[in-house]
């Protein structure tokens, strides 16, 4: 599985992708698998994606699926 | 303006001939500008801090201001634009080229010392956010990558929200061309980020006017569209209204509704129709106009983007109700400042049409359109890198030495809303226009023609679900059936006055 971190998250994640090996290739949650340090910046501060879809932390995942985390941002 | 002892000035009436305004420690004073008009804003803007000094503010307008071109602008420090709406030409009409203020006295503040350590504290909280280096590499410019990411990225007039090119164009592309970062005097977290065009000048890029005159106009060389840009500034013309009018002309023109040959992407037939614009010749002239006034003559009013006469900004929304309503209920027209609501859009739905959407677009109403407006505060350090909104609240006290909280800031903004929302409906009335809630709904195009690439293909926003929305966002502001303040509304909110006035052009609902 795939993780993307965007905006100044690769920053915080330390890398900007990294690849993730699930236990026992089973499904997952987003939650479980994307850096801890982005995590703490607490669910509102993040926005999902996975697959190119919107999804949210809660979201299962499974081996294959490239998953991409956003900062919120505010505009021009 | 603070420094030379006003805080603002109303100018009536129109000169004869060309002039600018000087104002210096109180004294106001006009004096000839025939040397200066026709100038473009950069090379005038140099003429006068010859003449008064670098220190001296120089607010101005350049050849589309004075030939009243419907969305020119007015500008500082070359580049920095303001008056989407037009403000160049109300200046142009006047004949009034410049202001220019020299001041040497300090703002009048409640508490100075306490001021100042705020402001100290509150710039070190700024750098210490995680944001605060990226956002100093990229900027706004970051929003790119991000609206490519989530199918928001204006494209080819609005119609999808991919560009195939958006790599070409992004943050990442403009650090590779970085020659220097600029902003407001003062400012920690400087959001001006300078190329080389392709013709070896500066150009101060960002999100917006790389989103509409870029991938809205199917044009991925970063350094051409920082040519059209930086000419926009020379002109003194509104980077996104230009956009969307030459992305409307480009798809006038795939229809064949138009003799014109304007394809996306064409540069060269892009930046000549631009001139045209500037220059109001031919199919130029009537682009001048804006778009509601073009495509009541051109046709094609389905895919004209804007919202009461002024083009939509750059997000695209066939899959973003919330962010279509905050477009449909701007106080200006399609904008995105007040209700930038498409980032909480995305975490909370993209499809869904709900009474919380609703009610976080009137939040970020009043803390963008009431609370940083009234404060004049930039909402960059809020919402960019995190600055927790108490800092503005506990900065304006101690400037002001009142004990306001922002529940009182929230205050006025709703009255802020329901007075311009009067304004409105008195000058259509006024104009014979009448007033109705289909003024407050987005382009037709994010209804009828659904997205045809992208992880979202085949999104569009459904109409009846947008017009319940829009009903909810009329009951909490206390508007009738038709967007307009009720007679209790203006009561409660003190603008009694503004009640009796409108009363004298519309029946108001009690």
């Amino acid at each position: 599985m795939r993780v993307v971190y965007l905006g100044y998250l690769s920053d915080l994640a330390g890398v900007e992708e990294e690849e993730v090996v699930l236990p026992g290739s089973r499904a997952s949650l987003v939650r479980s698998v994307i850096s801890s340090r982005v995590l703490s910046l607490g669910e509102s501060a993040i926005l999902i994606l996975v697959n190119d879809m919107p999804a949210s932390l809660n979201s299962p995942v499974k081996p294959g699926d490239t998953i991409k985390v956003l900062p919120h941002v505010g505009g021009g | 303006m603070r420094k030379a002892g006003y805080d603002a000035v109303v100018v009536r009436g129109r000169a004869e001939k060309p002039v600018y305004l000087y104002i210096e420690d109180g004294k106001a004073e006009l004096f000839s500008a025939e040397e200066l008009w026709g100038l473009d804003t950069f090379t005038a803007q140099r003429k006068l801090e010859e003449k008064y000094g670098k220190g001296a503010g120089v607010l101005l307008i350049g050849p589309a201001g004075e030939r009243k071109v419907a969305f020119a602008t007015v500008i500082s420090q070359e580049g920095r634009s303001g008056g989407r709406v037009g403000i160049g030409a109300v200046m142009g009409s006047k004949n009034l080229k410049a202001f220019v203020f020299r001041g040497s006295s300090e703002p009048e503040v409640a508490d100075k010392e306490a001021l100042k350590r705020l402001a100290a504290d509150a710039y070190r909280e700024v750098k210490r956010k995680p944001a605060y280096a990226f956002w100093m590499r990229q900027g706004t410019m970051m929003t790119i990558q991000w609206s490519q990411e989530n199918s928001v990225l204006p494209t080819y007039n609005f119609s999808e929200g991919v560009f195939e090119e958006s790599d070409s164009i992004n943050g990442f592309a403009m650090e590779k061309l970085k020659v220097k970062q600029r902003g407001c005097p003062n400012c920690n977290m400087t959001c001006g980020n300078c190329i080389l065009d392709d013709e070896g000048v500066v150009s101060e890029l960002d999100y917006e006017n790389v989103a509409m005159l870029g991938s809205n106009l199917g044009i991925g060389d970063l350094r051409k569209v920082a040519r059209l840009n930086r000419l926009a500034d020379m002109w003194g013309v509104d980077t996104i209204n230009l956009g969307a009018v030459l992305s409307y002309a480009a798809e006038l023109s795939q229809k064949k509704l138009i003799g014109e040959k304007i394809e996306w992407g064409d540069f060269d037939a892009m930046l000549r129709l631009a001139e045209d614009i500037v220059e109001r010749r031919g199919l130029g002239a009537v682009l001048s106009e804006g778009l509601r006034e073009a495509s009541a003559k051109l046709g094609g009013a389905d895919f004209a983007m804007h919202v009461k006469g002024l083009s939509v900004s750059a997000y695209d929304c066939h899959a973003a109700p919330a962010m279509a309503l905050s477009y449909g209920v701007s106080p200006i027209g399609a904008h995105h400042k007040d209700a930038w609501v498409i980032s909480w859009e995305v975490a909370h739905g993209r499809f869904e049409y709900s009474k919380q959407k609703v009610e976080r677009v009137v939040e970020l109403q009043r803390i963008r359109g009431g609370l940083f407006e009234t404060l004049v505060a930039c909402r960059l350090p809020w919402v960019e890198v995190g600055l927790e909104l108490d800092w503005y609240v506990r900065l304006f006290n101690a400037a002001t030495g009142l004990s306001w909280t922002l529940s009182d800031h929230m205050r006025v903004a709703d009255r802020i809303y329901s007075l311009v929302r009067a304004f409105w409906v008195r000058e259509y009335a006024a104009e014979g226009r009448g007033w109705s809630r289909l003024l407050d709904y987005p382009p037709a195009k994010w209804f009828k023609e659904p997205l045809t690439r992208g992880p979202l293909k085949g999104a569009r926003l459904d109409l009846l679900k947008y017009d319940e929305m829009l009903g909810y966002y009329y009951s909490i502001r206390g508007w009738d059936f038709r967007g307009v303040p009720r007679e209790t509304t203006l009561d409660s909110l003190g603008l009694g006055d503004v009640k009796d006035e409108l009363k004298k052009y519309i029946q108001l609902a009690s």
